[in-house]
Order: structure tokens, then C-alpha cells, then sequence
């Protein structure tokens, strides 16, 4: 019970407890990139199938 | 043959020499190869070097013509003719030669820095004297176009024309003319420091700069993505300068009837003239004016503007700039340039203008009433529109304060405002009137903290808005009845819809309110009273009594806008269900 | 002292965890990163066959640059640069944005390099792009 309790004090003084805020959602700004990518090269789906050639006659 | 060195390498070196023809000539043909640091040589970049001259008889004053001499590599195509005239006169160096180069080009690897049939002349007279070199130049720039980054020279006809001394490594110019073909001529004379290519001295003028010629060739290069790039340009200026010991010492720039069109439509002025004296010593009166002109769609009338301008500062007791039938009138300007950056702060008045015509011009509903304000401070850093204190608007009757005032580059792509907004005893039937909203009688207060405006739209705010307080007449219309409802999702409606209350053209009401929490496009409702399963919108009083229920506690803000756009345009008919 | 430092990290974990799920989408909705975005997506026509001829590369560091305009007409290269210059231009505004966007305009570097290795991934054969030795064709 103790222990616990200095846990939670030691917790929120450490530095962690502000480290874990600043944590960089990776995956998330990878998805957030594709999806603006493929907006402005209009890929469709983002599936990796660039739009062949769209440039007109 | 074969030569290696370390400053470079040479092979096919053909050297002939005919003395015994009537004509002497000598003709080389060489291939070369400077020796660079760069370890990734390519075999293509060997050049090729030619020349074949006619040698003179006597070889005491040395007259030579050298024709098809050619330089090339991969990247450079330099075909030319040399004429050297005269390279001796008895025991002094004195040489006087042109060099005509007939279809040149040249590139570097990224092909900034190119040139494409490039045809024109050099002529450089070199001649000993006691104390240095006396020489002139001439270049004069015929045919061909030349990329040099960021500027492109389409066609020649410049020349340039200069004379003057050299000793050590000061280069002394005693007179340069420098024509650009359509642009102007610029005289000079200045001293130049050859060592580290500075120029110490300079006096220039150019009388007559033809402006819708400089711009796309000079200026338009330099304005990069600034707010300038976009604008066609018509009129004269003239400038001269002073540079002494490195330092600018002064200018004077004058604007003749000039007229500058943002092509977007951002920004127009006619007939700007403009007289900037500037010198780094002394403090000097700035004038500037335009018969009319336009900011973001809004008019403006003639205008004057006198300042004074003391080196890197310039300060305007007033300005007053008409706008529509009012104008905004600034005071205690003074702004100042530190560090390639502008900073400046006013205080700014904005003379009654009509609502009608402001909304008009900006493709806004159309407003009644008029529109002043008085901003005590405004000011502008690294981008930063900042206002202090408050900005007041007289609309529908009552007043909208905005206080906490920031912009951010209001001209850029992606501008961005926020502010906080009290609104105060606004007339609801003007504003109902406005909007084509269902007649409410009443008067509307309102408070919209926190709001944030990107690209001119709202992102987040914190809004309600509430019957002012006090005793006046509240009416609302049936229709604005079936309208608020439709706003609160339906819902609501249907009740009214159904019961005798339709009879009723108009009702009484106790109090009206709505607000939005808007957070991430989404908006979270509420009204002037909460009850267990939604919220009061409108509440009734008297007989009949109405009261407007929303039960939608989050709307989707597009959502939102989608309905008040479906009624405000639905008009006569309310689109209810 | 152990179960101490056991319930640290646990805690820890915890916050993390709850951070991870708060973070599960970046918002790139806001208007800003939408007029960014709109203003890219119509500039793309004019650039997309200057990736295709090798006049205009993809960096490494998120950004576009002019790697061999020798193709292209001497009149055009002051128009090209300009459009190079814009799309970065519109390149640092957008990875600013989303940063400020989602809270935290500390993120920039990191959404810029990230973005980085998007375009460069999702790149068609034949543009040029930069790796740590230099450019090369996909």
C-alpha cells in the first residue's frame, strides 16, 4: 500500500509523466500523410496505383 | 599527344604554324580537361578547343584575326571570332580586341544558369600608363536568352559601354551606360574593389525606368511568393542612388502615374505617384499618392500620404484612407524595418460606412445600418496582426464588439483570425430581415469567445446567444418558428406543425436563445434552459404560449450550415417536415 | 524498491496507453490544412511532368527541388522555379499546420520527415528522388 502510493507521487514528479505527452503518434501521422498524398496526387485509394498518365491530349 | 598535369589533363594536341604562305597562319585544336576535386568525372566532360589565326607581318604592332575558333563541352558551345587590333605599341602594352561569340550557349548541371543563342560583341582596349591601366569596355548583347536564376532575359539589345582605370586591384569606372532594351539607361560611376568583388563607391542614376517592361524582368523574379508577385504594372519611375564605402548613402525613387492590378484581384492602385527621398544620415518627408484603388474587393478613394522617413523607421502623424463612403483613418503610425522584418503599430478609426454597400462589395447578405470602430492600437510583428483594446461595430442597431483581435497572414493562402466577439442589443427584425430568416421581434444578445477563423472559416468558438435583457416588444413568426426548429434538427417541429398553433401568425415569446460549443467540426448545442431530455430554444409567454424544444445535443457544423443555408435560401418556404 | 519502479513504469504504461488512443487520428481536416491542401492538388498538374522528365526531384527532407532543368525551355525555368519555390513553400506550411493543428507544434520535424518518406514511397517509376546518397530513379 505504501509503495503504491509513493508510486504515484514519484509518477507524476518524474520527468516521464511529461515525456509520455509529447509521445509522436507515428503510425497516425503516416496514416494522416498517405491520406493528404494521395488528395493532392489524386492517387485512388491511396492503394498504391498512381494515376496513370492523366496529363490530356 | 598527350599532356597530364596537375592542373589538368590535354591529349590531341595539334599545333600548325604556316609561315611560308602569303597569309602566315597558326591554328590549334586541342582537348582538355581541368583538373577538378570532384571525384565523379565523367569521360564527356573533356573540352574541345579551336582557334586559327591570320598572323600580321610585322611583329612589332600585332594584328591578328582569328575566325571559327570554337569552345565546347557538354554544357558550353562557344563559337567566336577574334580580332585583335593592335597588342603593342612601342615597348608598352596596349591592346585593343573584339570578341564576337555568334549562337553561344552554355548550362550548368541543375540548368540554372543558361543561355541559349547567345550572339553579341566584346571590345576591351587595355593600355599601360604610369600609375596602372587605363582600359575601356564595351559589350553589346545582340541576339540570344539567358537563364540566370531567378531572372530570364528573353531577347538582346543591351549594351553596355564603360571606361576607366585600374590600379592594384581598384577598378576605377569613370562612366558606365548600361541599356536595358525596353527598360531604361542607367550612368554610373563607382569604384571597385577586384579582390573580393565588392563595390566600394557608386553613383547611379536612371531617369526613366519604363515599369511594365522592369517588372516581369526585374522585379517579378525578386517578389517570389510576397503578395506583389501576381500584378501587372503600367507607368514610369526614376531613381538614382549613392553608395559610398560600401554603405547606401541615399536614394531618391519617384513613381510617375503609375497603375498596379493584382491579378487575383487582391489589391489595385491608379495613378500612384510617389516621391521617396531616403538617405541614411538625415530624416526626410515621404510622399505618396493614388487617385483610387481597391483592398481585398473594397474601394478606396483618392488618397494622400505624407510620412517621414529617418533610416530603417518611418512614422505619419495621419493617414486617412476613403473607403466606400467612409474611410479608416489611421494615426501615431510608425513603423520600423529590423532585421528583414517589419514592425509597425497604429491607431486606427474607421468613419461610419454603410453596411449596404460593404456587404455588397464583399458578396455578404446585405446589412442595413452603418459600420464604425475605433482600434486604439494595432499592431504588426513577424506576420502577426495584433489589436489592443477593442474594436467596435455599429450593426442592426445595437453593437458587436471584437476584442483579442490576431491575424495572420490575412493576404497569405491560408490566413487565420481569431478574436473574441460581444454582440449587444442587436435588432432581431433587421437581422431576420437580413437573412431571410422567418420576422422576429426582439433584441438579441450574444458573446462568441475563443473564435478561430482559418482560410475565413470558423474551426472552434465557444457562442450563445440570448435575448437581451429588459422590457421590449418579443414576437416571433410562425415561420421563424418552423425555421428555428428546422435548425434544431426537425424535431421540434412536427408538435407545432400539427396543433392549432398554426392558426397563428405571429406569437409571443419570454426569452430565445441558442448556443454552440464548436470543437473538431463539431457542434455542441444547448439552449436557454436545459430540461431532461433536451433544451429550450424558445420559450413562450402569454397565450398561445410557444416553446421551441432542440433534442439534438451535438450537430456536425457542415451539418449545421448545410440547414441554415437550406432555410435562408428556401426563403418563403421553410423547409420543414 | 523493485515493486516501486514496477508500479512507475505500470503507471506509466497506463498514460502511454491512454495517449496512444487519444492520438489514434491525426486531425488534418482544419480549413487551413484544407486551402494547403487544395492549393497543392491544383499545382500538382504543372508539376507532375517535371517528376516524370527528372526536372524536379523529391528531397529527402519532405520538400521538391529543381535537380535537372536542361529539359525544359530557358523561357519556362523561371516559371518552374516559381512553382518549385511555391509547393515548398506550401510543404512547411502544411507540416506547421498539422502540427499546430493536433496541439502540439513541437511535431513539425517529425510530420515533415514522416511526410518525407511518404512521397517518396508512394512516388511513380521513373521520378527522381533523394536518398541519404544522392538522387536516384524509382
Amino acid at each position: 500500500m505504501k509503495s503504491w502510493s509513493i508510486a504515484l507521487v514519484l509518477a507524476c514528479a518524474l520527468p516521464s509523466c511529461v515525456t509520455i505527452n509529447i509521445y509522436f503518434p507515428a503510425a497516425a501521422a503516416e496514416k494522416a500523410a498517405d491520406k493528404i498524398i494521395d488528395d493532392v496526387w489524386q492517387l485512388k485509394n491511396g492503394a498504391g496505383k498512381p494515376s496513370t498518365n492523366t496529363v490530356e491530349p | 599527344m598527350h599532356v597530364e598535369h596537375e592542373m589538368g589533363n590535354a591529349k590531341d594536341i595539334a599545333l600548325k604554324v604556316r609561315l611560308n604562305q602569303p597569309k602566315p597562319t597558326v591554328t590549334l585544336h586541342a582537348v582538355f580537361n581541368p583538373a577538378k576535386t570532384d571525384v565523379q568525372r565523367k569521360p564527356e566532360d573533356w573540352i574541345q578547343f579551336d582557334l586559327a589565326c591570320d598572323l600580321p607581318k610585322q611583329l612589332n604592332t600585332i594584328e591578328a584575326r582569328c575566325i571559327n575558333g570554337r569552345l565546347k563541352s557538354t554544357r558550353v558551345d562557344f563559337p567566336f571570332d577574334l580580332e585583335i587590333n593592335r597588342l603593342f605599341n612601342p615597348n608598352q602594352l596596349d591592346l585593343n580586341a573584339t570578341l564576337s561569340l555568334k549562337d553561344g550557349s552554355f548550362s550548368d548541371e541543375a540548368g540554372l544558369h543558361a543561355a541559349e543563342k547567345l550572339t553579341g560583341t566584346f571590345t576591351v582596349g587595355l593600355k599601360r600608363e604610369a600609375l596602372g591601366w587605363q582600359w575601356q569596355a564595351a559589350l553589346d548583347w545582340k541576339a540570344g536568352e539567358v537563364y540566370w536564376q531567378p531572372f530570364y532575359i528573353e531577347h538582346g539589345g543591351h549594351a553596355v559601354t564603360a571606361s576607366g582605370t585600374l590600379k592594384d586591384d581598384m577598378l576605377h569606372v569613370h562612366h558606365a551606360h548600361l541599356k536595358i532594351n525596353r527598360v531604361g539607361e542607367l550612368d554610373a560611376d563607382g569604384l571597385l574593389r577586384l579582390s573580393d568583388a565588392k563595390l566600394l563607391d557608386l553613383n547611379a542614376t536612371l531617369p526613366k525606368l519604363n515599369l511594365s517592361a522592369a517588372y516581369p524582368l526585374l522585379f517579378k523574379p525578386l517578389l517570389g511568393n510576397t503578395a506583389f508577385n501576381n500584378a501587372t504594372i503600367e507607368g514610369d519611375a526614376a531613381l538614382s542612388l549613392k553608395i559610398k564605402d560600401t554603405k547606401l548613402q541615399s536614394f531618391t525613387l519617384k513613381l510617375n502615374h503609375v497603375d498596379i492590378v493584382d491579378i487575383n484581384n487582391k489589391f489595385a492602385f491608379y495613378q500612384l505617384n510617389a516621391n521617396i527621398p531616403w538617405s541614411y544620415e538625415a530624416s526626410n518627408p515621404v510622399q505618396l499618392s493614388y487617385e483610387h484603388g481597391s483592398l481585398l474587393n473594397l474601394p478606396l478613394g483618392k488618397t494622400e500620404i505624407n510620412a517621414e522617413v529617418n533610416r530603417y523607421s518611418l512614422t505619419a502623424p495621419n493617414i486617412r484612407l476613403p473607403l466606400l463612403d467612409g474611410a479608416l483613418s489611421l494615426s501615431d503610425i510608425s513603423a520600423a524595418r529590423i532585421r528583414d522584418e517589419w514592425y509597425w503599430h497604429l491607431a486606427a478609426r474607421l468613419e461610419p460606412i454603410s453596411m449596404s454597400d460593404f456587404t455588397t462589395q464583399l458578396k455578404l447578405p446585405r446589412m442595413l445600418g452603418k459600420a464604425s470602430a475605433e482600434i486604439p492600437l494595432v499592431t504588426y510583428s513577424r506576420g502577426i496582426l495584433t489589436t489592443d483594446g477593442s474594436v467596435v461595430l455599429h450593426v442592426f442597431n445595437g453593437t458587436a464588439t471584437v476584442t483579442h483581435l490576431t491575424m495572420l497572414t490575412p493576404l497569405g493562402i491560408a490566413p487565420k483570425l481569431n478574436a473574441d466577439i460581444a454582440l449587444r442589443n442587436l435588432d432581431l427584425g433587421e437581422l431576420t430581415r437580413t437573412f431571410s430568416f422567418g420576422a422576429i421581434e426582439g433584441k438579441l444578445d450574444g458573446d462568441i469567445k475563443a473564435l478561430e477563423l482559418q482560410n475565413w472559416k470558423p474551426v472552434t468558438f465557444d457562442a450563445v446567444v440570448q435575448s437581451s435583457p429588459g422590457k421590449y416588444p418579443k414576437k416571433i413568426s410562425q415561420r421563424a418558428v418552423e425555421n428555428i426548429s428546422a435548425l434544431g434538427g426537425g424535431g421540434a417541429a412536427a408538435a407545432v406543425q400539427r396543433s392549432f398553433l398554426r392558426f397563428f401568425e405571429q406569437f409571443n415569446y419570454g426569452k430565445m436563445g441558442l448556443s454552440c460549443r464548436l470543437r473538431n467540426d463539431i457542434c455542441e448545442m444547448g439552449g436557454v434552459e436545459s430540461t431532461a431530455h433536451g433544451y429550450i430554444i424558445v420559450k413562450g409567454s402569454g397565450i398561445p404560449a410557444i416553446t421551441v424544444m432542440g433534442y439534438n445535443q451535438t450537430v456536425g457544423w457542415s451539418e449545421l450550415l448545410a440547414r441554415v443555408k437550406r432555410v435562408t435560401d428556401g426563403n418563403t418556404k421553410a423547409v420543414v417536415e | 524498491m523493485k515493486k516501486i519502479l514496477f508500479s512507475v513504469l505500470l503507471l506509466g504504461a497506463m498514460f502511454a496507453s491512454q495517449m496512444v488512443v487519444a492520438a489514434a487520428d491525426l486531425e488534418v481536416n482544419t480549413p487551413a490544412i484544407t486551402a494547403i491542401k487544395g492549393s497543392m492538388q491544383s499545382r500538382h498538374a504543372q508539376l507532375a511532368p517535371h517528376y516524370a522528365s527528372g526536372a524536379v526531384g523529391l528531397t529527402k527532407d519532405g520538400m521538391v527541388a529543381v535537380r535537372d532543368a536542361n529539359a525544359v525551355p530557358l523561357k519556362d525555368r523561371a516559371a518552374l522555379n516559381g512553382t518549385v519555390a511555391a509547393e515548398n513553400a506550401d510543404r512547411a506550411k502544411l507540416y506547421k499546420e498539422i502540427a499546430t493543428a493536433n496541439g502540439h507544434p513541437e511535431w513539425q520535424a517529425e510530420i515533415q520527415s514522416t511526410f518525407a518518406s511518404r512521397w517518396i514511397d508512394k512516388a511513380q517509376g521513373g521520378w527522381w528522388v533523394q536518398g541519404a546518397g544522392g538522387w536516384t530513379q524509382k
